[in-house]
């Protein structure tokens, strides 16, 4: 009776959401900047009148504020979610914090009853101040030291994930209320670099994971995993949700009530519909409408959001005139973090060049070649190894680079000085 | 085997501590681990100029045993003087370049010339020497007690070829949570590991950030609060 109970709740959580969705109505804002060409105009405008507004405090001398300095499009946070529920609406996501902690971002997919992936004491307290509850919560962090676990049991976060026997043995001694989740892998080749993290159990170790699971009385519910962001091979989707159908089996050969799939990440804004057509066939499938299916999104819903504005601070020509080096105010420690985590390789474009704004111009690659270094002087704060801009730039020109919204915005912390990038946003009237 | 092998064998501890855990790393021929072969055991031996006790991802009761060992060790280890292993001098240089500029108090000159030998003592009282041994790998770090009494781990690895990163992270942030009480950890990672990529998105996947540090000509600092 209590674990019927329990799906029955799991189940109705799950329709919730998709009501709490379905009774929003459009906000007037929304219909006016619903296609991304408007967004894009206003981008473009709200680029312009804050570099004015950076330029004229100069001018009075004012200690001008010329940091790099973020467009966001909540907007398309929102297009993205509507997006998300039309083609995935079985899946409930859980936001993945890391990949963009902004407050507001935070606030509107909470509004709309998302849940959040939390991988760090500093993002389960974020979270958790928004109201969230913690049965919205997973946790999954791939190491899992004895500290984060207790804390997690501390705020009630039962939701965990788990793949090798050191944290069976660790969440039975600290959080043995624990819902936990069997995280698989998805590649059985050898792992590129030894200094990759091991992620996931293979399915050879499975089996004797839940046995060890079953002997210490510990609640599996489920099974997760994660394709790599990396990841452009839609069949992965599918190898991923056959193997889980299998540990299904293996759980229920043990006793155990598996009721919960967790999908992981890894969605590309371009290739989501078709990826998402194949997950939905494959989970309809291979598994019951009664398994609450969960994904842990990131890069999904803020990647096209967020477009980042540099300042030229300085300016170098190597010998041979043939390359010239260009260094702006934001880098690989500040708000290009992508480049050295991420193994992104962001495209950089003019936005002013003299007193020109050429954001709106569709101009491709062009004949100037160009290095563009970080303020740091560091070997490693390299933005562009061989950009190619349509334009010779100077001291004061301005820099911009779309899909700037994963793995950019730093949460603050005490490494940083809590100094955090500037974040100009187009329309808040969708958090009313 | 290779625990046999000389150069494997802890050396900064004394023979009878060392006896304990090497004969923990050796393989059990009646336990279970045999028929599946001996399972990986990520044990950190931690000593500080006071104390030293062993920390580390073990099944259940492991650590306990470990610790319990050492305690019954402890009475005469007390009244011995710990030989801490040779730290190496491109170690030692990174510390000296790298470490941020301590908030700690610096101690009077006159009081290291009263004493006579003063260019053998430490500079800040506020830094503590440490060492973690791992089955295979050595690391080398500094705790520092910033000027709020929060703390902060320093470690630099002697070899990132040995580090097995998930279960030695683990067993880290463990022992500098509950044994050292630091609030902060930092890595040094070696610009020029040709594993780097690889290597930092690991990071950044546990919760490290890069820290800018203009002095650091060699290594990339990554730190995570804990």
């Amino acid at each position: 009776m209590p674990a019927i109970m329990e799906k029955n709740m799991l189940v109705s959580e799950s329709l919730r959401t998709t009501e709490l969705l379905g009774h929003v109505k459009p906000i007037d804002s929304v219909v006016t900047w619903s296609s991304p060409g408007s967004s894009r105009q206003a981008i473009g405008e709200a680029f312009k009148n804050t570099i004015e507004e950076i330029e004229r405090a100069a001018v009075r001398g004012e200690p001008a504020d010329s940091d790099a300095f973020f467009v966001a499009d909540l907007n398309g946070v929102y297009r993205q979610l509507l997006r998300w529920h039309a083609k995935l609406p079985r899946v409930q996501p859980f936001y993945a914090v890391k990949c963009n902690p902004d407050p507001k971002v935070l606030a509107l997919l909470n509004k709309f009853g998302t849940g959040f992936d939390c991988a760090s004491k500093g993002e389960l307290e974020q979270i958790l101040g928004l109201g969230v509850s913690p049965d919205r919560i997973v946790y999954a962090n791939p190491c899992k030291a004895i500290t984060y676990v207790r804390y997690a049991a501390s705020k009630g976060i039962n939701l965990m994930t788990f793949d090798n026997a050191d944290e069976l043995y660790k969440v039975k001694q600290h959080h043995p209320n624990s819902r936990l989740l069997l995280r698989i892998s998805t590649d059985d080749s050898n792992s590129l670099c030894r200094l990759s993290l091991k992620f996931g159990a293979s399915l050879d170790d499975t089996g004797k994971l839940l046995d060890i699971a079953k002997s210490l009385e510990l609640n599996v519910v489920g099974v997760s995993f994660h394709v790599g962001s990396g990841s452009y091979d839609p069949s992965a989707f599918l190898d991923a949700i056959q193997r889980s159908r299998q540990v299904f089996d293996q759980g229920l050969e043990r006793g155990f009530n598996f009721d919960l799939l967790d999908i992981g990440g890894g969605f590309m804004n371009d290739s989501f519909d078709g990826v998402a057509d194949l997950i939905r066939s494959a989970l309809d499938t291979y598994f019951d409408p009664s398994i609450r299916v969960i994904s842990e999104p990131g890069r999904f819903f803020v990647s096209s959001s967020f477009t980042l504005a540099v300042n030229v601070i300085a300016k170098r020509k190597l010998d041979d005139e043939e390359k010239v080096m260009y260094y702006v105010n934001d880098g690989v420690y500040g708000s290009l973090n992508c480049i050295l985590f991420d193994h992104q390789h962001p495209v950089a474009r003019v936005l002013k060049c003299g007193s020109r704004f050429v954001y709106n111009d569709l101009v491709g690659t062009g004949q100037h070649r160009c290095f563009i270094w970080g303020p740091t002087c560091d070997s490693l704060d390299v933005i562009a190894n061989d950009a190619h801009l349509p334009y010779e730039l100077n001291v004061g020109d301005w820099i911009y680079f779309e899909d700037a919204g994963a793995y950019t915005v730093a949460a603050a912390s005490c490494f940083n000085g809590f100094k955090t990038s500037r974040i100009v946003y187009l329309d808040t009237d969708i958090l009313d | 085997m290779a625990f046999r092998n000389r150069m494997y064998q802890l050396s900064n501890v004394d023979d009878a501590d060392a006896d304990i855990l090497n004969s923990h790393f050796a393989p059990n021929p009646r336990g279970q681990n045999h028929t599946h072969g001996r399972r990986r055991n990520t044990l950190a031996l931690c000593t500080t100029k006071d104390q030293m006790f062993v920390y580390g991802s073990t099944p259940a009761g492991g650590a306990e045993w470990c610790s319990e060992a050492l305690e019954r060790s402890r009475p005469r280890a007390a009244f011995k003087q710990q030989r801490r292993r040779h730290v190496p001098r491109w170690i030692s240089d990174s510390f000296r370049t790298c470490l941020p500029k301590p908030s700690g108090i610096l101690k009077e000159q006159t009081v290291n010339e009263e004493e006579g030998n003063s260019r053998h003592r430490g500079k800040y009282d506020c830094d503590e020497r440490i060492g973690v041994a791992e089955s295979m790998n050595y690391w080398h770090g500094i705790v520092r007690t910033e000027e709020d009494g929060s703390k902060t781990l320093f470690l630099i690895p002697e070899s990132w070829e040995d580090v097995h990163l998930k279960e030695g992270l683990v067993a880290i942030i463990d022992l500098a949570v509950d044994r050292l009480h630091c609030s902060k950890l930092v890595l040094f990672v070696d610009k020029n590991n040709s594993s780097l990529p690889y290597l930092v998105k690991s990071l950044h996947w546990v919760g490290f950030e890069p820290l800018p540090h203009l002095n650091c000509s060699d290594h990339a600092l990554f730190g995570m609060e804990l």
